[in-house]
């Protein structure tokens, strides 16, 4: 069991690193594209479309890690008046229902990345990127992020604590 | 299916699955997912497809790429003591002004609203920032927290904006024109906000923490100098911009770069900054972004309920005047900003309610800067703004607190939409001082 | 009522293609008797690009949509003929490229699970600038914002800078002079005022690309014969107003320009036409090899009806 939150706490923090990553390449991606256009009259040709891969990408990739430190918003009208098992079962549900419909958008995201793979779609652009790496990257992020919801289920249930301590406190400044 | 009664029913998913505490994101896919299956009568595989390729679709987005870039200047920023000493800088300034520094909010969202066309981008970065600082200096959280959820929106009414250019182009009027009319109206908006600031704490002296009033010219020497790094920072980007070297999508990135020079001039860099200071900006914006992209799919919910295109034409057969037609368009986009924000609002009731403006007699690029104002108030309202969600994350308050604390801005928000509607001068002026 | 669909577009209400799928909504409603309802939604108000199209029709997402072909390049190279540049110079020839070229645009659409209803074309692509951009020696160094791949390999090989920027970056960059010059129609570019900061239009006729209307397999199946026809009757009239509207449109636009400043640049010299067709050469040698045997198949017949 213990193992298994290690695992998936370990796969969203390499997931979140990529996403970083994908962050610093937007960066120096804007910036080199600045740098043809101003003293070398020339493009990458691909910008708009390489940032949305990345942003998109980072997006999806980040989410497991932002869910453990408490990143994503909620409205705690209720949960934050429960404790104990009420609160326990509250969870639960939340995180059920959160892995339902995200669980569906993974698996048509995987089917769509497939089908991009099969049929050898590419991007219109002249670099003609196969469109199976970004969606894949995006899914794969999805599925990371479902095995997270997974592993706070399981807390829920066994009433394990969670990898991460989030401070209580007046203002994080977590933004 | 009757307007009305799909809105009742959504209304109803929402405080269902968001009161239960669901994640807000997770909680809007929800609902979607409901509405599709209940109210169009979708099968699952049908709202699975729909689901995964609006989701997809919505975060390869090349404007959504300012929200990280603008986030990660400003994690740079806080992490350094530029944010600390912007705050020095400025309290010999305002040391005569009631409410001081809770003025900061205000005056950064209009300074850096004029680099970046996004809300969520100048309320997050102007936030992180600015808000440890006041409650660490022992400011009025409450009103802190709502002149920033309320001054945040300035960056869609100051130019550049994206909820502006999309309208431009939807509307076919000209982008420069609408960001000249958006100038004043901002100005106005941040002029209330900081009246009311002035009034509350006339009232209420405690909001602010006393002032020294013995300042003498070298004091306000050396604050110039402590606010020569922000300065810096806003004209290498705005620089960037204005020149043509950058476009607006593109400054997030200069802002970057600019503030990565910034702290290794101040020999603050280190492999351990970069690091604390993308790790944060990936939780942060992967809250903001994944936000965006479950309203966008609200949105298209919306569309496929013709919600939209049902009330623009009930709307339509009252044959109202012009007076009473703004009213009704101004509840109709009020009702729509509770569901919905941003510019997803224009795209899916610009076709309905364009035309009956201008029917009317109003001047499209009068009706823009109106629209623009709307879709701001929107996000002030819960439960779907994403102003609320963004100080929520940041505060840990819960959605209702931080709702009360922007209430008052919301109503000044809304005086502001008064004020534009009785003097359409206020957007229409200074576009044509500029272009005839 | 019966048929109650949702019609997904991802150009403003106003746009040419707007209003032909609107002809079509309209005449499905009238010959029909109101039996069959379609919801247009312009603007890409339901969140879907043109790009998206393909699969959200033929998944069943949407039911009908509206869909410039163009960006449907990596789904597959048939969907560019109409974007490769000076290969059809006039409205005439476009039309005869489109009634040769529509089985083998049918087929790939069939296969995925999708109907072509019609086609129309865009308005013939020119070149918005400060000045006149009627000669190679003009066009040198000019950095021109293109919308696809053709148009960087073609205005590349021409001298010119060719600049890739979402159509959003596009009047930004034109206001701070970031950018010279603006490849696309008379329309497009009137639709965004760009006489704000554009003086000259030259007329090069540099491509027509086709807009098409394409419904779920599924959806279409499901209908009557009676259905059908309506369908197929509504569809005609759509694409022969689609067709119809651009002689009168490019006309209405070259008037609306003129009272706003410009100067329309016609009548180039055939030696820039020619320089221009030649460094756009590369991008029909690389669709042919990208198509193999139909592209040979298709470019004959053309030559033949031409
Ligand atoms: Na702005
Ligand atoms: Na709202």
């Amino acid at each position: 069991m213990n193992t298994f939150q290690t695992a998936a706490f370990g796969l969203s923090r390499f997931c979140a690193a990529l996403a970083a990553l994908m962050i610093v390449a937007m960066t120096l991606h804007i910036l080199i594209e600045i740098v043809l256009r101003s003293f070398f009259a020339t493009s990458t040709f691909v910008l708009d479309e390489m940032v949305g891969y990345c942003i998109a990408a980072a997006t999806f990739l980040s989410l497991g890690y932002a869910f453990e430190h408490s990143s994503l918003v909620r409205v705690g009208l209720l949960v934050d008046r429960l404790s104990g098992r009420p609160r326990r079962a509250l969870e639960a549900f939340c995180a059920l229902a959160t892995l339902a419909v995200m669980g569906q958008i993974t698996w048509y995201l995987i089917n769509t990345a497939l089908r991009s793979h099969e049929r050898g779609r590419v991007s219109s652009s002249v670099a003609e990127i196969p469109m199976w790496i970004p969606e894949a990257l995006c899914a794969f992020g999805l599925a990371a992020f479902c095995l997270q919801v997974i592993a706070y289920l399981l807390r829920q249930i066994t009433g394990a604590p969670g990898p991460v301590q989030v401070p209580d406190g007046d203002l994080q400044n977590d933004l | 299916m009757d307007p009305f009664i799909a809105g009742a029913a959504l209304t109803l998913f929402l405080i269902v699955f968001l009161g239960s505490g669901i994640w807000i994101f997770a909680g809007l896919i929800l609902v979607s997912v409901a509405a599709l299956h209940f109210l169009v009568g979708m099968n699952l595989d049908r709202i699975g497809t729909i689901a995964s390729s609006i989701a997809y679709r919505s975060a390869a987005t090349w404007e959504l790429a300012a929200v990280p870039l603008f986030i990660w200047m400003a994690e740079l920023i806080f992490r350094t003591d530029v944010s600390e000493r912007l705050f020095r800088g400025l309290v010999p300034f305002v040391d005569k002004i009631p409410g001081r520094l809770l003025h900061t909010n205000v005056l950064g969202c209009t300074l850096f609203a004029a680099i970046s066309g996004s809300s969520a981008a100048t309320t997050a970065t102007v936030g992180k920032i600015t808000m440890g600082e006041l409650s660490r200096r022992g400011y009025d959280t409450k009103i802190a927290v709502g002149s920033l959820a309320g001054a945040g929106s300035l960056g869609l009414l100051l130019p550049p904006s994206i909820a502006m250019i999309i309208y431009g182009i939807l509307a076919e009027v000209s982008i420069s024109r609408l960001f000249a009319a958006g100038v004043l109206p901002g100005l106005l908006v941040a002029a209330l906000y900081s009246a009311y600031i002035i009034v509350v704490a006339l009232i209420r002296p405690d909001i602010a923490p006393e002032g020294s009033n013995r300042y003498r010219a070298m004091d306000y020497l050396f604050a110039l100098g402590n606010l020569t790094p922000i300065m810096f920072l806003m004209t290498v980007v705005l620089g960037s911009i204005y020149s043509g070297i950058a476009t607006p999508s593109e400054a997030a990135a200069v802002g970057v770069f600019a503030a990565v020079v910034l702290v290794s001039v101040m020999g603050k860099m280190s492999f351990a900054l970069l690091r604390d200071s993308l790790m944060g900006t990936v939780r942060t914006s992967s809250m903001v972004c994944i936000i965006l992209v479950s309203a966008a799919l609200l949105s298209t919910t919306l569309g496929y309920l013709h919600l939209p295109q049902e009330l623009g034409a009930a709307i339509a057969s009252l044959e109202l005047g012009p007076v009473a037609l703004i009213l009704i368009l101004s509840l109709f986009y009020l009702a729509l900003g509770i569901f919905v924000d941003g510019v997803a609002i224009i795209v899916m009731s610009l076709p309905m309610t364009l035309p009956l403006a201008l029917a009317a007699g109003y001047d499209p690029i009068w009706y823009g800067v109106f629209l623009v104002l709307m879709i701001e108030i929107g996000m002030l309202t819960p439960p779907v703004g994403i102003n609320l969600f963004i100080l929520q994350g940041m505060t840990r308050w819960t959605l209702w607190q931080v709702s009360v604390a922007c209430f008052p801005f919301f109503l000044l928000f809304s005086f502001a939409v008064v004020l534009l509607v009785l003097f359409p001068e206020i957007a229409l002026w200074l576009p044509r001082v500029l272009y005839g | 009522q019966s048929v109650s669909w949702d019609l997904a577009n991802e150009y403003p209400p106003n746009s040419v293609h707007a209003q032909s799928a609107d002809t079509f909504i309209a005449a499905l409603a009238e010959v029909s008797a109101g039996d069959m309802v379609v919801t247009a939604h312009h603007g890409a108000a339901l969140g879907y690009k043109s790009v998206d199209q393909y699969d959200a029709v033929g998944d069943g997402a949407v039911d009908i949509a509206s869909s410039f072909a163009t960006p449907w390049s990596g789904v597959h190279p048939v969907f560019t003929l109409s974007s490769i540049p000076f290969l059809a110079k006039t409205a005439d020839e476009n039309r005869k490229l489109y009634d040769i070229a529509k089985p083998y645009y049918a087929a790939v659409l069939e296969e995925d699970n999708q109907i072509l209803l019609f086609a129309t074309p865009w308005p013939p692509s020119g070149l918005w600038g400060r000045e006149p951009l009627d000669s190679m020696e003009a066009i040198a160094g000019v950095r021109i914002r293109t919308y696809d791949a053709n148009g960087t390999v073609t205005f590349g090989n021409a001298g010119a800078t060719p600049i890739q920027l979402s159509w959003a970056d596009t009047v930004p960059q034109l206001t701070t002079n970031g950018l010279d010059a603006v490849l696309t129609s008379a329309d497009g570019g009137a639709a965004s005022q760009l006489w704000e900061h554009q003086s000259h239009f030259t007329e090069v006729n540099y491509a027509m690309p086709l807009q098409f209307v394409h419904i779920n397999r599924d959806v279409y199946e499901d209908l009557s014969d009676e259905q059908k026809a309506w369908v197929a009757e509504a569809a005609a009239t759509a694409e022969a107003f689609g067709w119809d509207l651009l002689a009168n449109r490019v006309g209405e636009n070259y008037a609306q320009m003129e009272t706003n400043g410009m100067t329309i640049v016609k009548d180039v010299s055939p030696e820039y036409l020619a320089a221009l067709a030649t460094a756009a050469e590369p991008t029909l040698v690389d669709w042919k090899q990208k198509l193999g045997a139909d592209a040979e198949a298709i470019l004959s017949a053309y030559e033949a009806a031409k």
